[in-house]
Parts: C-alpha cells; sequence; structure tokens
C-alpha cells in the first residue's frame, strides 16, 4: 500500500512517516504541491495525505487537479485549525477525512485504515472483492 | 447628535470662513444690489422730484457709487487676504454713509427727497450692538449736517434754517429710536451666547465626570481582584492543612467532620471566584478562549462532578446527550462547565426532593442544554429578575439556601458573550426548566462516536428499567432504545413481571429480573456485581448492559494515584513565605516522592540559588522584599537555567504574562493540589516520558522526528527574524504557522502557545508585539531541543 504525504512541516512529515512505516505501509513525502503533481504522475497511490498549508500549490489545489483528472485516490486533509473553512471545502469536494496537528498514532492509523483496510495483506495480490461484500 | 465643534482651533477657522463669506461675498452682492437701487432712486429724484437737482448730479452718483462698490470690495479682499487678515466691514460701512450723503447732495442737498436714506444704515445695524448702531444714528446726522454746512459755506447758497433743521432732527431722532430697537437683539443675543457657554461648559463637565467614572471603574474592579486574593491565599492555607489533617485523621467520624470544614471552605472558595468573576466580567475583563473540544466528555465530566453534590441531597442526577450532538465543538469548555455547574448547582440548591436532569440535543445552528429539576419553582414575578446580580427569588430563599445570587448572573453574561441565550420556565412547587443555547460552530462530520462491535448484538433485546425518579427513568430508557433495545420502564421492582426481560438495569437490587446493572448513589459504599452510579454517563451504562449480558469484558480499574507519584526523586526549591501554604506544599511534594529545600524570602531564595543545584523551583510571585518575579529576572541574568515555576493567587491573564516574561515556566493558580505540582514537574523536569510519547513510543521515530526539527528549526526561526526586521507581516505568520505546526505536535506547549501569539499579533499586523515575542519563542524552542537532545 503506497501512501503520499504532501507535508511542508518536517516534524509532522517525520511523524506520519514513521507511524506509516511501523505500520507496513509504504511512504512517499514531499513538501510541496507540484512535487506531489509529479509523483501522483509517476506511479498510483493508494491514498494522500495533504497538508493545506504548502508552497506552490496547496492540498485542496493538489486534490482539485486530481479530480478533474479523474483520479479517484482518497485523500486525508491535515488542516491546522478545527471547524475551518478549510475543512468544509475539502468534504464538500470528496475529501476522505481529515487529521489535525498534533499528529496522534492512534488517530492516524484509524483514519488510514477505515480507508485503507487490508494494509498488512497488501502482498496477497490485487484485492477485487469490492462488489463482493 | 447636532454638530457641536468644542475644538478653539475648529471655531477660529469656522469664524474666519464665515467672515470671509460676509464680507467677500455676500455683502459685495447686496452693497451691489443696493448701488443699484440708488441710482434709480436718486434718478427718479433728480427727474421728477426736486427741480434743482441735474441729469448730470445723477449720472455722477452713479458713477461714483459704482467706483466706490468696486474699490470697497476690493479693499475688502485685500485686507482679508493678509496675514493676519484684517476685516475692513466696518469702515466700510462708514464710507457708506459718506457716499450716501454724496448722493443726497447731488439729488438736491437740503431739499433731497433721499435725505432719510443713511437711517436704512441705522436700520441695518440693529442686529449688532446699540452703540454700534447709535454710532451710525449720530454718524448720519454728522454726515447730513456737514453736507448742509458744505452748501452754505463752499457752494454759498441759501437754504431754509428751519426746514433743514427740521431734517437734521429727524434723522437724529428716527436714527436714536431705531438704534434702541437693536437692545433687544443684543440681549437675545446675550441670552443665546450665554447658552452656548453654558452647553459648552456642561459638555466639558459631563467628560470629566465619564473620564473620573471610569477610572473610579477600574479602581474598583482592581480593588475587588486584589481582595479576592488576600482572601483567597489563607483560604488554600486551611484548604490544604484540612487535606493533611484529613488524611492523617484515624477516626472516621472525625474525618467526616473535617470533610465538612475542607467543604465549608471549599465553597468559600468558590464564592470568592464567584466574585472576582462577576467584577472581571462586569470591567469587560472576561476572555473567552474558544478551542475544539469534546463536547460529550466534558459534560460527561462535569456531571460526574455534580452527582456527588445532588446525591448528598438525596436527588437522582441524571444526563443524556441525543446522538445528533457532534462530538467536537468549538468553544471555551471551561466557560461552558461553569455554566453548567451554575446551573445544576443552583438546581440542586432550590431542589428538596426529586430529581435533576439535563438534556442535550442539537438545534439548527446550536447546541441546547436543558436543565430540568422538581424543585420550588419560580413566581412569574421574579422570574425576569433572577438573571440580574444580587438577586434571589426571595429574600427569604436567601436567608435559607445561602449564596450570593450570583451565579445566574454570571451565567447570563457567560452566554452574552458567547452569542447564546439562556431562559426560564417554570411553575411554583413543580419545577423549573432552565435552557441556554449557544451557536454551534461545529466540526467535521465523521466524528459521531463509533460503536464498539459487540453493542450491535444489543439490538432486539428486551431489558427492565426500574427507578422511582420519572426524568431519570426516561434518560435511562432513551439510551438504551439508542441501541435498538426494547425498554420497558417502572417505577419500583414490584411492578416487574418476571420472565420476559433479558436484563434489569435498576436502582432497587431486589428486583427479580437477572442479570441486572444495579444504578447506585455515588455516595452508596455497596458491590454489585455490575454497577454504575448516577449520573450515568451513555457509554458507562452501555459497557456495563454490555458485561452484564457477556458482551464485553469487564472493564480495568486504573488506580489514579499510580499516575502521580515520580519515577525519579527531584530535588526542589520552594519559595513561599505564607508559613502555612508552605507546610502543605512541602508535604505534597514529599509525597510525590520529592525532597524540598525551603525559602521563605526572595533574598534566601537567590542565596540558595546560587548556592545549590535543583532540579526545579517552586516560588510565590508575591514575596516580602524582593518579590518572586524579581527573583526569577535576576537568577536568569545571572545564567540559572533550571525552571522556575510560578504560584500565585492571581488568576488573571494579565498576572500570567507578567510571570511568564519574567522568565518562569508557567503559573500555577492557588488551591493548587499534588496532581498539578505532579503535572508541572512532569512537564518541565522529568519531560522525556512525554517526549518519547509523542513518537508512539518508537525510539526510531524519535529520532526521525529529532532529526527533522533540527533540520527544520533553526532555518525558521532565521526566517522568522528575517521577516520581522523587514517588516513583512505575512512572511511573519507564514513562517510562524509552520513552526507552530511542528511544536504542536510535542507536550511542550509553552512553545506552541507563544508562536500562536506570535502569529496572530502578526495576522493583525502587529508587528512591534511579534518582535517583543520573539525572544520568548526562541527560549522555549531551545528548551525543547535541549529536552529532545537528553530523550532516548
Amino acid at each position: 500500500m503506497l501512501v503520499l504525504v504532501l507535508e511542508d512541516d518536517l516534524v509532522s512529515s517525520a511523524l506520519i512517516y514513521g507511524f506509516l512505516h511501523e505500520a507496513d505501509y509504504e511512504v512517499v513525502s514531499v513538501t510541496d504541491g507540484a512535487d506531489a503533481l509529479l509523483e501522483l504522475g509517476r506511479r498510483e497511490f493508494d491514498l494522500l495525505i495533504l497538508d493545506v498549508n504548502v508552497p506552490t500549490l496547496n492540498g485542496l489545489q493538489v486534490f482539485e487537479i486530481m479530480l478533474q483528472k479523474h483520479m479517484d485516490t482518497p485523500a486525508l486533509f491535515i488542516s491546522g485549525v478545527a471547524g475551518t473553512d478549510v475543512e468544509r471545502r475539502s468534504l464538500e469536494m470528496g475529501a476522505a477525512g481529515f487529521l489535525r496537528k498534533p499528529i496522534r498514532k492512534d488517530v492516524l492509523l484509524e483514519r488510514v485504515r477505515a480507508i485503507l483496510p487490508r494494509a498488512h495483506r497488501s502482498d496477497s495480490g490485487p484485492i477485487q472483492d469490492r462488489g463482493g461484500i | 447628535m447636532p454638530d457641536v465643534a468644542l475644538d478653539p482651533i475648529d471655531i477660529e477657522s469656522r469664524r474666519r470662513e464665515r467672515t470671509w463669506r460676509l464680507a467677500a461675498i455676500e455683502l459685495p452682492l447686496v452693497r451691489l444690489g443696493g448701488s443699484i437701487l440708488l441710482s434709480i432712486a436718486v434718478y427718479v429724484n433728480n427727474r421728477f422730484l426736486v427741480s434743482g437737482a441735474t441729469m448730470h448730479g445723477w449720472m455722477l452718483v452713479s458713477t461714483v457709487v459704482a467706483i466706490y462698490a468696486a474699490v470697497s470690495w476690493t479693499l475688502l479682499v485685500v485686507f482679508l487676504r493678509r496675514y493676519p487678515p484684517r476685516d475692513l466691514t466696518l469702515p466700510i460701512l462708514f464710507g457708506d454713509v459718506v457716499v450716501w450723503t454724496f448722493a443726497i447732495y447731488h439729488s438736491g442737498a437740503e431739499a433731497s427727497w433721499l435725505f432719510f436714506i443713511p437711517l436704512l444704515r441705522v436700520a441695518d445695524q440693529t442686529q449688532t450692538t446699540f452703540r454700534r448702531a447709535l454710532a451710525f444714528a449720530l454718524f448720519a446726522t454728522l454726515c447730513f449736517a456737514a453736507m448742509l454746512g458744505w452748501v452754505v459755506v463752499i457752494d454759498q447758497r441759501p437754504i431754509a434754517p428751519a426746514e433743514a433743521l427740521a431734517k437734521l432732527l429727524f434723522i437724529l431722532m428716527a436714527g436714536i429710536y431705531i438704534s434702541l430697537a437693536a437692545r433687544t437683539a443684543e440681549a437675545r443675543r446675550a441670552r443665546l451666547t450665554e447658552a452656548v457657554r453654558m452647553s459648552r461648559e456642561l459638555i466639558r463637565k459631563l467628560e470629566e465626570a465619564h473620564a473620573r467614572a471610569e477610572e473610579a471603574s477600574a479602581a474598583k474592579s482592581e480593588f475587588v481582584a486584589n481582595m479576592s486574593h488576600e482572601m483567597r491565599t489563607p483560604l488554600q492555607g486551611v484548604i490544604g492543612m484540612l487535606q493533611l489533617v484529613i488524611e492523617d485523621e484515624p477516626s472516621e467520624a472525625g474525618a467526616r467532620r473535617l470533610q465538612m470544614a475542607r467543604r465549608s471552605a471549599e465553597m468559600l472558595l468558590s464564592l470568592i471566584d464567584d466574585v472576582l468573576d462577576f467584577a472581571r466580567i462586569e470591567a469587560r475583563k472576561l476572555e473567552l478562549q474558544p478551542v475544539s473540544f469534546p463536547l460529550r466528555q466534558m459534560v460527561d465530566d462535569t456531571m460526574k462532578a455534580l452527582g456527588v453534590m445532588a446525591a448528598s441531597k438525596h436527588l437522582t442526577l441524571s444526563y443524556i446527550v441525543r446522538p445528533d450532538v457532534p462530538e467536537m465543538v468549538v468553544g471555551d469548555p471551561v466557560r461552558l462547565r461553569q455554566i453548567v455547574v451554575n446551573l445544576v448547582a443552583n438546581a440542586v440548591k432550590f431542589t428538596k426532593k426529586g430529581e435533576i436532569s439535563v438534556q442535550v440535543s442539537r438545534g439548527t445552528n446550536e447546541i441546547r442544554f436543558e436543565v430540568h429539576d422538581t424543585g420550588i419553582g419560580i413566581v412569574p414575578a421574579v422570574r425576569q429578575h433572577i438573571f440580574q446580580p444580587f438577586m434571589q427569588a426571595d429574600t427569604s430563599h436567601a436567608r435559607h439556601y445561602g449564596g450570593a445570587g450570583l451565579g445566574l448572573a454570571i451565567v447570563a453574561r457567560l452566554l452574552e458573550a458567547m452569542n447564546g441565550a439562556v431562559e426560564v420556565k417554570s411553575e411554583p412547587g413543580s419545577g423549573s426548566v432552565f435552557t441556554f443555547t449557544f451557536p454551534l460552530a461545529m466540526n467535521a462530520a465523521g466524528d459521531v462516536p463509533s460503536w464498539k462491535s459487540w453493542e450491535h448484538a444489543l439490538a432486539g433485546r428486551l431489558v427492565a428499567i426500574v427507578e422511582p425518579a420519572e426524568m431519570a427513568r426516561a434518560t435511562i430508557a432513551a439510551i438504551l432504545r439508542g441501541r435498538g433495545m426494547f425498554a420497558s420502564s417502572f417505577a419500583s421492582a414490584d411492578e416487574v413481571p418476571s420472565g420476559r426481560f433479558a436484563c434489569a438495569v435498576t436502582s432497587d437490587s431486589s428486583v427479580a429480573v437477572h442479570p441486572q446493572v444495579v444504578i447506585t448513589s455515588p455516595l452508596d459504599q455497596k458491590q454489585h456485581a455490575v454497577q454504575v452510579s448516577w449520573p450515568v454517563a451513555e457509554r458507562e451504562l452501555i459497557d456495563a448492559v454490555g458485561e452484564a449480558l457477556g458482551l464485553a469484558a469487564p472493564m480495568a480499574e486504573v488506580p489514579k494515584d499510580m499516575t502521580l507519584h515520580a519515577v525519579t526523586s527531584l530535588r526542589i526549591l520552594l519559595v513561599e513565605d505564607n508559613d502555612v501554604n508552605r507546610e502543605v506544599f512541602t508535604d505534597m511534594l514529599h509525597r510525590l516522592g520529592h525532597n524540598v529545600t525551603i525559602a521563605s524570602d526572595g533574598e534566601s531564595a537567590l542565596a540558595k540559588l546560587t548556592d545549590g543545584a535543583f532540579d526545579a523551583v517552586f516560588m510565590d510571585v508575591q514575596l516580602p522584599g524582593i518579590d518572586g518575579l524579581e527573583v526569577t529576572r535576576r537568577f536568569q541574568q545571572s545564567g540559572g537555567t533550571m525552571p522556575i515555576i510560578g504560584l500565585t493567587a492571581h488568576a488573571s491573564r494579565e498576572s500570567m504574562d507578567r510571570c511568564l516574561v519574567a522568565g518562569m515556566k508557567t503559573v500555577l493558580t492557588k488551591p493548587i493540589d499534588s496532581a498539578q505540582l505532579a503535572a508541572a514537574l512532569r512537564l518541565f523536569t522529568g519531560a522525556d516520558e512525554a517526549l518519547l510519547e509523542i513518537a508512539g513510543g518508537n525510539p526510531a521515530i524519535l529520532e526521525r522526528v529529532r532529526d527533522a526539527f533540527g533540520r527544520q528549526t533553526p532555518g525558521l526561526l532565521t526566517a522568522i527574524r528575517d521577516a520581522v526586521a523587514a517588516n513583512d507581516a505575512v512572511a511573519v505568520a507564514r513562517h510562524v504557522h509552520t513552526l507552530k505546526g511542528s511544536l504542536s505536535h510535542f507536550s511542550w506547549n509553552r512553545a506552541a502557545r507563544i508562536a500562536g501569539e506570535i502569529e496572530s499579533a502578526a495576522t493583525s499586523g502587529d508587528l512591534p508585539r511579534a518582535a517583543a515575542l520573539l525572544p520568548e519563542l526562541e527560549n522555549a524552542v531551545a528548551a525543547l531541543q535541549t529536552a529532545l537532545a537528553r530523550v532516548g
């Protein structure tokens, strides 16, 4: 399972990387929106974790571009302040949820697992049973 | 409001403008009109009335008048434009009379019909002063006399003496009479001037009185704050000592009496806090600190705390938070808790028997709290007064129930500040409902508490609820029905039919249904297999039912004191001048397992700080001689780095800020319990475990974090410094925001807090404040970096 993390604060990024890596997810970290788009063009991700306050293109803009290109990778947004416009807008655009700083391990993993339930068995081949539930 | 100009400069400039308009525009226009009229009058006089007058005379008069009008206007304007300006209006008014006399001379002199014209000047001057009008009357007479003299002496022309004298007298008398009219106008204007002067004086006095009142009000709230401080300190001593005595008291009866004494002292303390709070609200010093917080948990904690109070009056306290209430809301949790506590405590106070029930629900754009009680109720006449300070429903109630009557006034003021509202419905004798609402600034959806997996198995099961209190019974039923259970409610155990129910939730353990969850009073010591106590939290009830039905494992109990006891013993310096408080804190610190050294004033504290090595210092802010702030400053100037934690009875934001600026790590407000002391020590000395915690206990992750922090922070601090130097508020805000984000992960909230303050200062454009806070931020970040380096 491959996760793209767009976060310019190195501390937050290190924590997210650490927690996800520990839980056997593969993580690619970028610190600016343009790099995120480059990575998105290079390979396919299972989940995006996007901070809103980043240089060049912010998380919302990256997400918007993805939507225009009909890429439906689920995205979690990181927002500094609770109850803000950013949260409402990202939800309206179809975000899968969000995280607030400080990043806590249990919260992060709970949110990620809710979206990617089968992280630990990623080597058991492609999952085709979405319709079978 | 009319425009009242009190500024002298303003008044002067208006006066000048008025003079200018009058002299340069209005009067010349009048004069032009007057000149034309005069010319016509002279023409009519010379052509038709007076045989001696000629057309040549008319042309001469018209020419002279026209030239005069032009010259006088030019002179007026030229002199008004000079600096300082000179107003030539008056001389020109006199000049007019001379010109008119010239016109009379050329329209037949003593025989002219126009001899009365100078009287017009007297008439128009009645609008000014009597003296001025009279002067013109005399001047007009003089001019006429001079003209007669000219005719007799220069022209050598005989005139009829009686006729000439009569005209002269006519001009004089009429002039004097007309000028008398000026006296009336003068008196009226004097009155008007006086009225204006008086109103100006009045306004000045009002402004003075207003300023004095504001000063007095500030002094008053200062006084109240100081007084409550003076009262809190000894009371804190009493409470602390009582706590120590209670812990050592062997006899149970003695301990109970001491408990009561302590509770009374605590009540007194809360009363003082109420007064202080109210004074602060009245002085508009109330600061709300809205944050996103878990509402359900706040309600759970608050209600549990109030449960004992209700139980000691044998009242049943129940509550429910409706499922549609969002998990996280934005507001000031401390103030909200204060409102809930005030209303419920009020209900407990005025209810003799029965129950109190709280319902939290969601309106369209608000959160609604309802506090129902079965108390004495409030008659309509007093209902409208109860939110005013020092008002209780009835003065006899005040004697009976005690209290300052500030609780509801505080509630109303707090809600006003939150844009909320409070109202009361009541039926005397059968209870009251206090309803308050506050606007909902909700967080994201998806925050609704999730069910545990076994909870789905509750649906469809039959449960009997046995509880005499009606609202409490309904609350329990509503919670269980929310999980899909079929709940039947009964007031007593006898009514319950046997054999149908999967389990019972009951306050009476004699009911013949098993298994059962027994609801007890929080003061009840009896043990049941599965029990919960009033007020029952939703989570607690569901877990208990699950446990009774064998669906969930019993809850693990964590002894609370375990977390307080420190792993390592610290060397602590306690600086406190009050003997009682000193003993209380020393004892608390000893019980936490630390070594305590004592200083009772600033000088000895400084001496001890230079002599010995300590891990932390607790410092009373108010000390005789050198105060705690000064000690902290001097100690840090001499290069001392150990954390100093302030102890103060002043709970205000300003006094806390002073402490932090002086260099204290944090400030604890008295009364202080051992949990607070322990938390402060953990935060500022043994931060290691807390830091490891942010990495989820994984040293490898902590290593990454430390590395990231070390790589990123110096650059950010430099960027912030540069942006401050370049006066670029936007850049300051952006960099500080990033830094705040990374600081927020550490339980080292001082640095994050300062970063937050700098960010909001920069956002509002207050760069000087941001710059002033910068050294503080750098210190806090440095301290965090040191702590990070120590870990692992």
